[in-house]
């Protein structure tokens, strides 16, 4: 009890800290649409579970372990301590921050304030443990961080997809008064699920080799990599123009070490792509082409939202920290250097997301090929949503992991993560919104509104959707994000690189 | 080829890491020495283009680092190996020096020999497939030596590159550099005083930012002749340079301008008395 309270005195200011960082832009924004206010605070809840438990133990870390596994009291039950702080420290901060809202905007129901303090316990007990067993299974933060992700952007992008009554099921939309018993009982059922990965993670820490030999042996078996993975085991062709092959050479690197997110996107997207073809197939085929197009629409979206600023982030800081960037300012100059680098990333998330969605679009492929309005909505989807969004954010992300010092990336990727998010919401009800914020969801809209009405009136396919509401279908004003998007970068690009170059050279 | 005039440097949070440093550093092998914090890695950062200087300047066989023309023309012509080797641990050998190429603009129909090259200079032609990540501490700074060596660079920048290697990876290390050396300017940052007087023909000692010698070794040596003494009495108001222990009891190397005991033996200097007895003067 006592290592317990030694710890939280240690932690709480970075915990409470981190909390506000995260909530506050949630609360701010959210107050700006009072209906999205709670969902806000949730969606911050989550993330913030997420990361504090990818900051309560780091395994990669082994001279900390070693130190830490040598003391008298158990690693486990220092590991344990770290993560019940971090993960009250949550609850409290969301709970605390729910009811001054509530305060504030209307009056304060409590049985509804009973639903939310449970509600978000179950949350940060789920979210927090699955990224808990992802670190130690995985033995590094940044899988247990990912993996944590992961779950959570499922649970967004099908939240209510078995049943009639999202709330009552889902673990993120959390107003039980339709069917109280059946919400307790699902929220007791992810506690108990929270709690068996605990105990899981808690039973693996005993066994300290584990992490300081297991990590060794995963290198040497990558010894012959080029056996294993063939093309990315070579130089790049001779005859490739040399600045061609320079970005070529950034994005195979941002590949290579960026395997994790890669794999994710390689399994999720044709796994949920399967998912919903099944569904289609039991249905009616329009249904088929339409899920898969929302599901293009949102969810590259949101996996570019969710989970590529925290990595490419970690990218730029890890080059500074390793070395990697002095010597390339020694060949290059500092504008130079961040102008490939920027190219580099964004050619490597391209390739990503295209392999990433191949086997989506291979599901697609025979409704596309037959009919010209869908394959032309995919591929203005593609081409004038997803890739200028990711884009966009690719490009926030690594001028971000270039400017920020260290210490404060890990707030920096937090906070860019949920303003993106936010900000994407608040584009649902505003042109301006749109062209401040060109997260390409103006054109999304339309062109979902456009497969809508063609399946409704020539297929008579259900309109399942009745509260899509378009801001406008003038094509000239649905080109203004875009143009605004390509203005904003090259802004924040004569803007960024000058800081840059300032940075490198004084300090 | 290097001239160093006037040289300052205070970084924004008002550390002064050089303060008005004259140096002129000619073509061989040449040393930095100089505690932690002694400025070193910053005057290196200065000439290899990383850091602007505050004040002073720093002209390359004629090019000034002040002007961009400059600072271009330095990098057609450096090789940097920082102290961490600054590698892509996920390529393999034969991709991160292809990259280098790529970065050093060397023509693509030279860039594969040039590797080969290379890589038979330090010896890592047999792990010309192999993931950087899994090779040992003293191939990777063989590696980092060979990525600065793509583009044959007349000056090379090198800081610690010994550090953490095995004895015997160690000597290589110093034997590949010295080899290098011919027609080259090489600057070598080190703790360890040994790698500098086995091969630097200049050095220079700094200390909190200042110059305290610069000169050949010879020279350094010459400052301290005459005052080691090793003594097998307790010293008393003499400087210790080292204790040792030997089968006749302990014997003290001490710094003393006359004999410190009747037993005393006066001995030649090496360059760890001289480095020792200038920053204890200073």
């Amino acid at each position: 009890m006592i290592a317990l309270l030694s710890i939280a005195r240690l932690r709480w200011r970075r915990i409470v800290g981190l909390s506000l960082w995260v909530l506050a832009p949630a609360v701010l924004l959210g107050l700006f649409k009072p209906t999205t206010l709670n969902g806000n605070i949730t969606l911050a809840c989550s993330l913030l579970s997420v990361l504090v438990t990818f900051m309560a133990f780091r395994p990669e870390d082994t001279a900390s372990l070693e130190v830490q596994a040598t003391q008298p009291l158990p690693l486990r039950l220092s590991v344990l301590y770290e993560v019940i702080v971090a993960w009250s420290g949550v609850w409290v901060a969301s709970i605390v921050t729910l009811l001054l809202v509530l305060v504030i905007t209307q009056a304060p129901n409590l049985a509804t304030y009973a639903f939310y303090i449970s509600g978000y316990a179950a949350l940060v007990i789920f979210l927090g443990a699955t990224t808990w067993i992802g670190t130690v299974l995985g033995r590094e933060a940044r899988i247990g961080g990912i993996s944590g992700l992961f779950v959570l952007a499922w649970m967004r992008a099908f939240p209510g997809i078995w049943t009639p009554i999202p709330a009552t099921y889902s673990l993120l939309l959390l107003d039980g008064s339709n069917a109280p018993l059946a919400w307790g009982l699902y929220r007791l059922s992810y506690i108990l699920m929270g709690l068996g990965l605990c105990w899981v993670s808690l039973y693996s820490l005993q066994n300290v080799e584990s992490f300081l030999i297991g990590k060794a042996s995963r290198t040497t078996a990558r010894k012959h990599p080029s056996i294993r993975r063939p093309f990315l085991s070579r130089p790049l062709p001779a005859r490739w123009p040399r600045k061609l092959a320079w970005i070529g050479y950034e994005s195979l690197i941002s590949i290579v070490q960026g395997p994790i997110p890669i794999v994710i996107l390689v399994l999720w997207l044709p796994l949920g792509g399967m998912i919903i073809a099944m569904s289609g197939w039991f249905s009616i085929s329009p249904m088929l082409i339409e899920s898969v197009t929302l599901y293009l629409f949102f969810n590259l979206r949101l996996f570019g939202l969710l989970v590529l600023p925290t990595p490419l982030v970690f990218t730029a800081i890890r080059d500074r920290q390793n070395g990697v960037e002095p010597l390339m300012l020694s060949m290059l100059s500092p504008r130079a250097y961040l102008g490939g680098k920027l190219c580099g990333m964004v050619l490597g998330v391209w390739v990503t997301f295209l392999v990433g969605a191949l086997p989506v679009t291979l599901l697609s492929l025979p409704v596309l090929t037959f009919n010209p309005l869908y394959a032309r909505t995919y591929l203005l989807n593609l081409f004038l949503v997803v890739y200028p969004f990711l884009t966009y954010i690719t490009v926030i992300s690594v001028i971000m992991g270039h400017l920020l010092r260290p210490k404060y990336v890990i707030w920096g990727a937090a906070g860019i993560t949920l303003m993106l998010i936010l900000a994407g919401g608040s584009t649902a009800t505003s042109y301006l919104g749109n062209i401040l914020f060109p997260s390409g969801q103006l054109l999304a809209d339309n062109l979902t509104y456009t497969i809508y009405t063609h399946n409704t009136t020539h297929l008579g396919a259900p309109v399942y959707d009745p509260t899509l509401f378009l801001l406008t279908s003038n094509t000239w004003l649905l080109l203004l994000p875009l143009i605004s998007l390509v203005l904003q970068l090259l802004f924040l690009w004569l803007l960024t690189s000058r800081i840059y170059e300032r940075q490198v050279t004084t300090t | 080829m290097i001239e160093i005039e006037n040289l300052t440097k205070v970084y924004p949070n008002g550390h002064q890491a050089l303060d008005s440093l004259q140096l002129h550093i000619p073509e061989g092998v040449f040393g930095l020495l100089g505690a932690n914090g002694a400025g070193k890695t910053t005057l290196m950062r200065i000439i290899a283009t990383l850091l602007r200087p505050t004040t002073g300047r720093v002209v390359i066989a004629g090019h000034d680092l002040v002007s961009a023309e400059g600072r271009d023309w330095t990098r057609s012509i450096l090789g940097y190996l920082p102290q961490e080797t600054g590698l892509h641990l996920d390529l393999t050998v034969e991709q991160e020096l292809d990259y280098m190429g790529v970065l050093k603009r060397i023509a693509a129909s030279e860039r594969a020999s040039q590797i080969t090259i290379v890589l038979n200079q330090v010896g890592l032609q047999n792990v010309r497939q192999q993931v950087v990540r899994t090779l040992s501490g003293g191939m990777k700074r063989r590696l980092g030596i060979a990525c600065a060596l793509l583009g044959t660079p007349r000056l090379l920048i090198i800081d610690e590159p010994t550090a953490g290697l095995d004895p015997s990876e160690r000597v290589r290390f110093r034997n590949l550099l010295y080899e290098l050396a011919n027609g080259r300017t090489i600057i070598l940052s080190t703790h360890i005083v040994e790698d500098v007087a086995q091969i630097c023909t200049q050095l220079a000692i700094l200390h909190t930012g200042h110059l305290l010698f610069h000169g050949s070794l010879e020279k350094l040596l010459k400052t301290v002749n005459g005052k080691v003494w090793v003594t097998s009495s307790p010293a008393n108001e003499q400087t210790i340079i080292s204790t040792k222990v030997t089968d006749a009891g302990v014997e003290n190397r001490v710094f003393s301008d006359t004999p410190p005991d009747v037993s005393a033996r006066q001995v030649s200097p090496n360059l760890e008395d001289a480095y020792l007895w200038l920053t204890a003067q200073a």
